[in-house]
């Protein structure tokens, strides 16, 4: 299939990627179980704790782990079996997987080179000024920090303006002007119609880039959805809130009588845990309370706000 | 070669002879010459049976299998262990499009230099029909070089412990057991490789064939290296089709 085929498989199917009953197994370690989705264009992000099985997806995603059962297409093929999709795809793994001998410029052109792009260096300059390393092109790469290295391995990605962008944790390392960096060249992918799946483990990381977002837990999917349909669900959840203070009791007879507060239990060591289904209005209440008591606050902290805990209560319901 | 292939030729001499590895490359395969110069400079007179020995003994069972060891082992299997095997498993090729270009750049690192080693030690150690000699023996590194390459490259993508596995079959059954037992050089590549060899020299030079006679028959020896070749290529690209690159 060429780059024009791909083109129109993309545009007439309007989903980039397709998971139809994908399981994946390592020996008796169950990595993925029965995953169906459609990821569609734009900006996906794919969400989930360390462990739920992001990577496993994207590699089978990327044809570069098979599926032990169902089917993966992407762009309107199998990558395991249609190489040339890899023309119209960019990939950025999660390991730091550069040849440490070659200058940042090597790296990025042996990229171009295995895609076979015509008009290499124009593509070369192009993906590596965007990803701002113009000043370390002749550098070895062994001479890289970390957040260079995610940099450099991002162009190689960028090269040749790919139809599909899959990036596996691309902001480990990165410091916040590489984060916003990251976001906005993220953001001019999508904006030239080009489409992008992102993972992480952390929820802020992809809610500053993701329109619509796909989580894993345990390996199964959790939801998949508009970014803010999914954290309004998550909001409204009933939290638990520890609290400490200087009267227990007198704080948590008050507490009891808001309708936000489901519960208060006493703890052995003196603390208040409060269940709430609206951690905002405990937020703004427990401060003016404890004052007009006279109650001095030591210690307020949620005890599950967890990524793991709150993919745990979705999947729960 | 189409350019990816290109690339992957010139990526895999880049990564073949670091200074270290080419070091140690050179190292084992200057080993003959070394022989033939300590030789020469103590005025060892040579015999039918040493030259043999030297042929055999030293290039066939000991110096090639191991100079294509430490090459092709780690020619995928470094590459899967440190992952950047995933730069080139993302390019728009089949699998033998990989496969072809590092096997050719890996028989071409073994047999250089040892075509150039044994060529300097037979000029040394051989009176009469040196030419002759220096060909068969340029021809039979070739032919080694290609099996022993496409043998060990294929374990190289079952394990990262090719180089463990290749040291103790070139130690053990090709220099030691296909020596000692009587048969077992039907199966041993060097011995496959020196019956060609006898048999191309005693055709060059009209002379009878020489040597153990525990050697498999020419027409055998050809076909089951042919065989060897093949199989371990296409077992090769077929582990590339199927494998999952971390």
């Amino acid at each position: 299939m060429n780059h024009s085929e791909n083109s129109i498989a993309l545009n007439s199917g309007g989903s980039v990627a397709s998971l139809d009953s994908v399981s994946k197994w390592f020996g008796n370690v169950v990595a993925v179980s029965d995953v169906t989705l459609n990821i569609d264009r734009g900006i996906t992000g794919l969400l989930g704790p360390n462990g739920a099985g992001k990577t496993t997806i994207l590699r089978m995603i990327s044809g570069l782990y098979s599926v032990s059962e169902g089917e993966v297409r992407v762009l309107g093929t199998d990558p395991r079996t249609d190489h040339n999709v890899y023309k119209n795809i960019g990939i950025m793994t999660e390991n730091e997987s550069a040849y440490e001998f070659m200058t940042g410029l090597e790296f990025v052109r042996l990229s171009a080179r295995l895609k076979d792009l015509r008009r290499e260096e124009s593509h070369l300059r192009n993906a590596i000024e965007r990803v701002d390393m113009s000043f370390a092109l002749d550098r070895k790469i062994s001479t890289y920090s970390r957040g260079m290295r995610q940099r450099i391995r991002l162009a190689a990605a960028l090269v040749g303006d790919p139809e599909l962008l899959i990036l596996d944790e691309p902001l480990n390392g990165a410091d916040p002007t590489q984060r916003l960096r990251f976001q906005e060249i993220l953001h001019q992918t999508a904006d030239e119609g080009r489409s992008v799946i992102i993972s992480s483990h952390i929820l802020e990381e992809v809610e500053e880039v993701s329109e619509s977002v796909v989580l894993v837990v345990n390996g199964k999917l959790a939801a998949q959805g508009d970014f803010h349909a999914i954290r309004a669900a998550l909001d409204d959840r009933p939290y638990h809130v520890k609290i400490e203070c200087s009267d227990p009791r007198q704080l948590g007879g008050e507490l009891a009588k808001l309708p936000a507060v489901q519960s208060i239990q006493f703890d052995p060591d003196g603390s208040i845990v409060a269940l709430t289904t609206n951690v905002a209005v405990l937020q703004l209440d427990l401060p003016v309370i404890a004052q007009r008591l006279n109650v001095r606050l030591t210690r307020v902290q949620p005890i599950d706000d967890s990524l793991e805990s709150v993919f745990s209560y979705l999947v729960e319901g | 070669m189409g350019t990816i292939a290109e690339t992957i030729f010139m990526l895999t001499l880049r990564q073949s002879l670091s200074l270290r590895k080419s070091a140690v490359l050179l190292l084992i395969a200057a080993i003959p010459l070394m022989i033939a110069v300590s030789t020469t400079v103590l005025s060892v007179d040579w015999d039918e049976s040493s030259r043999q020995l030297f042929i055999q003994g030293i290039v066939a069972y000991t110096t090639l299998p191991l100079v294509a060891l430490i090459v092709a082992a780690p020619i995928f299997a470094d590459e899967i262990e440190d992952r950047t095997f995933t730069n080139l498993m993302l390019s728009p090729i089949s699998r033998w499009q990989i496969a072809f270009p590092k096997i050719t750049a890996a028989v071409l690192i073994v047999a250089i230099p040892m075509i150039v080693s044994v060529a300097a030690s037979i000029l040394m150690i051989y009176t009469e029909e040196t030419y002759t000699a220096t060909a068969v023996g340029a021809l039979g590194i070739v032919i080694g070089a290609i099996a022993f390459v496409s043998l060990f490259t294929f374990v190289g993508t079952l394990t990262t412990r090719a180089v463990v596995f290749g040291i103790v079959y070139v130690f053990g059954f090709e220099a030691f057991i296909s020596s000692a037992i009587p048969g077992l050089k039907y199966i041993s590549i060097s011995g496959m490789t020196i019956s060609i060899m006898q048999e191309l020299s005693s055709t060059l030079v009209d002379a009878p064939t020489s040597g153990s006679n525990q050697l498999p028959p020419v027409e055998y020896a050809a076909i089951a290296l042919i065989a060897i070749i093949i199989l371990c290529n296409i077992a090769t690209v077929w582990r590339l089709k199927r494998m999952d690159v971390h």
